[in-house]
């Protein structure tokens, strides 16, 4: 019941408040009434009688004692006014005798026979009253009344029902004007609880529930309103973020994929669908393998299984991709397991397209071991070849041959038809060999006019008469341009690869020397490599200056001359010290031998850097120990090689002894030629930008002379301009030499560097380079290079132009 | 006692019984007359000139009236020595010669005549019931006090009086 009740509508149940108490209170008052007035109406109405058969009882005593009937008779008519009264009795003393009695007309009732034990009682509505008629203390008789009040009753009872009608009415009266303040509750939570399900229903979370009154309902909806206005704002919010996570996967620009342990696609995003041209929905068709390149799905298939036994990590790998229009796509596939939701062995994929990177990549080492003139194999990649032959050699206990190629006529036709026609000869000689060797063999350009061949499973003997055919091949060669006609010889150096051999340098160093006695010979021929061959090339080539410098490194046996530089502008004026760094080489006979002779080799064999150590510690060592050197000293140019840019050391030596020294670093100019510069362009500038931050200076020497772009001049962060001494030792009678000169200064000034121009070798070039703004002059005009202690102030052309 | 304890209607039966009943009467008479207060030691009833009751009467001796214990006398006539608080006036006396009017003094006789010669209450014989008559104007004269109980079962009637 309670429960029933529990579960019924607040209204229902306001309504049950307000009836229950009324109903029950009616209900009880009801009984209440009528109970009072039932046990009321019978005390009254007994009380009455009593009174009544009283004086009855009374008047009739002396009736009685005088045995007058009719006396007696007329005392009890008398009560024949009360309706009630059917039957009234007097009876003698001994109750068992009728004196008189009274019987209602047309009453069933009479008077009982006897009324001994009767007493005064109520029997239903019958109330039958006994009153003994004492004389003195003696019992005279007895009034016996019986009255009927049925109809008393019936109107008591009508009464009380009235009574109860009248209540009733009252009270729905009651409750029907209580009715519109029980809607003041009910009415505003019906609202609530329909906003409520609405916002539910359709997740509208803009709807409000509508605020009735300012009571606790009103509180109520207030909070439930601004609680809704949160579930808004971070509904929102969550759908915000929804989206902004769904673009970054759907836009993602890489695509994804999640799949199963089978491969199944279980989704992917909207790149991918793009990419691959395929609905999302299509795609969860398929399988991850519809899409790899055929080669490369054992790969694929191994990847997954590599995820999915190590799942905590992420796993990389590059596939091959089919794309939509049949394309060969590169991917680098990122994948990690989905560990979360139990989905254990779900991998999300992400797909990086990397084929523009990789092309890059195979384009960048494609050209790291070819040479981009003849499309051959490089030197480093045939270095790489040569020390994999080796090891075939010790693996399968061959033999193989290492050819070194020479041409002998080149230098000729470079230098009357010029680069262009040399680089045309290289390219067709380049393809003319290829085709002329056997198929399993490996040509490379070495540099210049050397090439080298690679001869597999091939006997010395063997490759003579192969490398006999490739002479008279290259004798047979006819090279034209321009309309003339050029023969070409070769000289080729044969060193075998087997197990004396000792190491791939040495092979080369080999076959190099070999090629050198086959020069010496008379070129044109073939040689193969003897011991003695070295000793010749050793003394003949540049070879031999390896060891020179090497030992003269050890020995000291290199000097530094300086060669002094002067202002243009400010000529005359007092001024420190400025000077070029030169290095010589003394050899055992005490011959200063200049460095045309070993720096080709010390550049070739990459012994450069240990020379431009030896230069910057021994100038430094210089400038820290001559007294009063530094003071005069207003900068001093040291040349560097372009391999030092690439020594990673370099920098932190160069430091090293600016600290070591105490050297001013604005008193040191670096010198670096523009061909140099221009080879290692990003580590060059690396290279300047941290020395300069120092506080060091830069020259670009020989500048004008590789006739490179001047647009290399912006991004070289250099301070001086060296003038090429070609075009200024010509400069009074050439005039494009003038302009070359002009033009130079111009863009350097412009590009705010100060220009020094080479070669002045006299006074007319000196005032020609004065009138054209040049800022200073190096030459033998101005001053010779001489041992840096002889080094002096020089003051050229000054008594002449005064 | 047992004279006493019969009920009036049993004074219908043998004659000798009707001094019985009359007996009751005289005793009854205390119940509803009221004598005026005046210092008595005994409720004097006297029996003046014949008597009919014979010892049938005696009995009455052992009652009391008004808390006084009742006495019988029987006198030849009424005499002032002698106070009669209820004076039964036998038949062959004649009423007006014995001084009915005594105060304070209830006289009963027989049959009407008694009421016309001034006595006060008279024992009248009617289908063999007794009945009493009353001169009510009499006994008021007396100074006795008669409830109206008993004025509803008796006959009044107008009747000498000794003015």
């Amino acid at each position: 019941m309670i429960k029933c009740i529990a579960n019924l509508p607040i209204s229902r149940k306001l309504l049950l408040i307000a009836v229950f108490p009324s109903v029950l209170s009616l209900l009880v008052v009801s009984i209440f009434i009528l109970v009072l007035e039932i046990s009321e109406f019978q005390k009254y109405t007994q009380d009455d009688l009593s009174a009544i058969a009283t004086i009855i009882a009374n008047r009739s005593t002396a009736a009685l004692i005088y045995n007058d009937k009719k006396v007696a008779q007329e005392n009890l008519t008398a009560i024949s006014t009360l309706p009630e009264i059917q039957v009234a009795c007097l009876y003698k003393k001994d109750d068992k005798l009728v004196f008189a009695e009274f019987l209602r007309e047309h009453s069933t009732w009479t008077c009982p026979l006897s009324i001994e034990d009767h007493v005064t009682h109520f029997t239903n509505t019958h109330l039958y009253v006994v009153q003994p008629i004492m004389v003195d203390t003696e019992q005279a008789g007895t009034v016996y009344i019986h009255a009927n009040f049925t109809a008393a009753y019936w109107h008591k009872i009508q009464f009380i029902g009235l009574l109860s009608l009248v209540l009733l009415s009252v009270s729905i009266v009651a409750f029907l004007l209580s009715t519109p303040l029980l809607r003041l509750i009910s009415a505003p939570i019906s609202k609530l609880v329909a906003a409520a399900e609405a916002i539910s229903a359709s997740h509208d979370y803009s709807l409000r529930a509508v605020k009735s009154n300012d009571d606790e309902l009103g509180v109520l909806v207030d909070a439930f309103n601004a609680l809704i206005t949160t579930v808004e704002k971070q509904s929102l919010e969550v759908i915000q973020a929804k989206n902004r996570y769904i673009t970054l996967y759907d836009d993602n620009p890489s695509m994804m994929f999640s799949i199963n342990a089978l491969g199944n696609i279980l989704s992917v995003n909207q790149t991918c669908a793009q990419q691959l041209g395929l609905t999302i929905e299509e795609l969860k068709q398929h399988s991850i393998f519809d899409f790899i390149y055929t080669i490369d799905i054992p790969t694929m298939s191994a990847f997954l299984e590599r995820c999915l036994l190590n799942p905590m990590q992420v796993h990389k790998q590059e596939f091959r991709q089919i794309g939509c229009h049949g394309q060969i796509d590169w991917l680098r596939v990122t994948a990690k397991s989905l560990d979360h939701e139990h989905h254990a062995n779900n991998l999300l994929l992400v797909c990086e397209d990397i084929t523009e990177a990789r092309d890059l990549s195979e384009k960048i080492a494609y050209q790291a071991c070819h040479d981009t003139l003849t499309g051959l194999a490089n030197r480093s990649e045939f270095d790489r070849y040569v020390k994999k032959a080796m090891e075939l050699v010790y693996a399968d206990n061959s033999e193989h041959v290492l050819c070194y190629l020479d041409l002998d006529q080149f230098k000729v036709i470079n230098d009357t038809c010029g680069h262009l026609a040399g680089d045309e000869l290289l390219r067709q000689l380049g393809d003319v060999l290829k085709k002329n060797m056997r198929g399993q063999d490996f040509i490379a350009r070495l540099g210049g006019d050397e090439f080298g061949v690679l001869m597999y499973y091939c006997s010395l003997t063997e490759a003579v008469l192969l490398c006999e055919n490739l002479r008279d091949v290259i004798r047979d060669f006819r090279f034209s341009w321009e309309g003339k006609n050029f023969s070409l010889g070769v000289s080729i150096g044969v060193s075998a690869i087997n197990k004396a051999s000792r190491s791939a340098v040495n092979l080369l160093k080999e076959a190099d020397s070999a090629c050198y006695a086959a020069k010496d010979k008379g070129r044109n021929r073939i040689h193969v490599y003897s011991p003695d061959d070295e000793e010749l090339a050793l003394r003949h080539g540049e070879m031999q200056w390896v060891e020179k410098i090497r030992r003269g490194i050890e020995n000291n046996s290199f000097l530094l001359y300086g060669q002094p530089i002067v202002s243009i502008s400010q000529h005359g004026e007092e001024e420190g010290l400025h000077f070029e760094t030169l290095i010589r080489y003394l050899d055992d006979a005490g011959r200063i031998v200049p460095p045309s002779a070993f720096l080709p080799a010390a550049e070739r064999y990459g012994l450069a850097p240990e020379l431009d150590r030896w230069v910057i510690r021994s100038m430094f060592e210089f400038i820290a120990t001559t007294p009063d050197f530094l003071d005069k000293l207003s900068l001093c140019s040291v040349n560097l090689s372009g391999l030092s840019f690439c020594d990673e050391t370099m920098l932190g030596f160069i430091f090293e002894q600016f600290d070591l020294w105490k050297v001013p670093t604005h008193k040191i100019c670096f010198e670096i030629t523009e061909t140099a510069a221009i080879a290692n362009l990003s580590s060059t500038i690396k290279f300047i930008t941290a020395l300069r931050e120092r506080g060091c200076l830069f020259s670009l020497d020989d500048f004008g002379s590789g006739l490179s772009s001047f647009g290399y001049l912006k991004n070289l962060p250099v301070d001086y301009l060296k003038i090429d001494g070609l075009f200024v030792k010509d400069i009074l009678e050439d005039k494009v030499d003038l302009a070359m000169v002009k033009s130079i200064n111009e863009v350097g000034h412009v590009m705010g560097k100060k220009t020094i121009a080479e070669f002045v070798e006299n006074e007319a070039i000196f005032n020609l380079l004065n009138a054209l703004g040049v800022d200073y002059a190096q030459g033998y005009g101005i001053g010779k290079p001489v041992l840096l202690t002889e080094l002096k102030l020089i003051k050229p052309f000054m008594a002449l132009s005064k | 006692m047992c004279l006493l304890c019969l009920p009036p209607s049993y004074a219908e039966s043998p004659p000798i019984d009707e001094y019985k009943i009359k007996a009751g009467y005289l005793f009854n008479f205390t119940k509803f007359i009221t004598w005026s207060e005046e210092s008595f030691e005994t409720f004097n009833i006297c029996i003046v000139g014949n008597d009919p009751f014979g010892e049938s009467i005696d009995p009455i001796e052992q009652r009391t009236a008004f808390n006084l214990p009742i006495k019988l006398f029987r006198l030849t006539a009424i005499s002032k020595e002698q106070h009669c608080h209820i004076a039964y006036i036998g038949t062959g006396v004649n009423a007006k010669s014995t001084g009915l009017h005594n105060k304070n003094m209830l006289t009963v006789g027989e049959e009407a005549a008694f009421i016309a010669q001034g006595g006060m209450i008279a024992f009248v014989k009617r289908q063999d019931k007794i009945k009493l008559q009353i001169n009510l104007k009499c006994l008021q004269k007396s100074g006795l006090k008669i409830s109206a109980k008993l004025l509803e079962v008796v006959e009044i009637v107008e009747g000498y009086c000794n003015d």
